[in-house]
């Protein structure tokens, strides 16, 4: 499933431009460790994480993973939003914990 | 022979992983493998990130001929053990770095396991990590 397809199906924000970064999901990966999630995430995952910051951006870009959704989430800093901006992947974002975001995931065959 | 040079600053998260960025972006254009170029992107971040977090600061250099060289060079405090830092989950890391997901421990883990070559050598002058990727 492409990224712009499961913001469509789930309604959650969407961050980037999907137009030009829009990506096939493959697999998903969930950690906030963001050494963990570098040695053991997989390009073109969807990580799963409750940080929003700019280190989380850098470690989505490099891993070149599909898309970062940040669960748990009330808003994000403008600041962020700029830095999305400027990075190569798109965000989604979602007040939902983790547990289900991935139940969602699953029933949508991710 | 192509040499690119960057400055560290300690404790600059608001800049952490750009250097690693710019630098995937450099090995993008110079066409280099994908798989090889994510494995320079991980060590790069990560090498990176340990600057920040633990180091006074330092410059990290890339040297490109047929073989590409990564040497991260920092100003000290240096690493007490480094065996002990090599060990998967180790970690020194401070509440703050922690907040923001580091510290998982897997720093020089992830560096050894993705390079072609690792070479650390660390005093309370400063630490230099050396590490090259076959191109090829």
């Amino acid at each position: 499933m492409k990224v712009s397809k499961l913001a469509e199906k789930t309604s959650w924000n969407v961050y980037g431009d999907p137009k030009k970064f829009d990506k096939e999901i493959e697999g998903v990966y969930v950690g906030d460790l963001l050494s963990w999630v570098m040695g053991h995430g997989k390009v073109a995952q969807a990580w799963l994480t409750i940080q929003s910051h700019a280190n989380v951006l850098a470690v989505a870009s490099l891993k070149e993973f599909s898309c970062l959704i940040i669960c748990e989430n009330d808003g994000l800093s403008t600041e962020f939003i700029q830095q999305v901006l400027d990075e190569e992947v798109l965000v989604l974002t979602t007040s939902l914990s983790i547990y289900d975001v991935c139940k969602k995931l699953i029933e949508l065959g991710v | 022979m192509m040499k690119y040079s960057y400055v560290i600053n300690k404790d600059d998260y608001i800049n952490a992983g750009k250097v690693s960025s710019q630098i995937k972006k450099i090995l993008k254009e110079l066409n280099v493998r994908p798989d090889i170029l994510r494995r320079m992107a991980i060590a790069c971040y990560e090498a990176e990130i340990n600057m920040i977090i633990h180091s006074f600061g330092g410059e990290i250099t890339l040297v490109i001929d047929n073989k590409a060289e990564f040497i991260f060079k920092d100003i000290g405090p240096g690493i007490k053990d480094i065996t002990l830092a090599m060990k998967p989950g180790y970690s020194t890391a401070n509440e703050r770095a922690r907040e923001l997901g580091f510290g998982a421990g897997m720093g020089l883990v992830n560096i050894k396991k993705v390079s072609d070559e690792f070479n650390i050598e660390s005093s309370t002058k400063g630490t230099i990590l050396t590490l090259r990727f076959d191109l090829l």
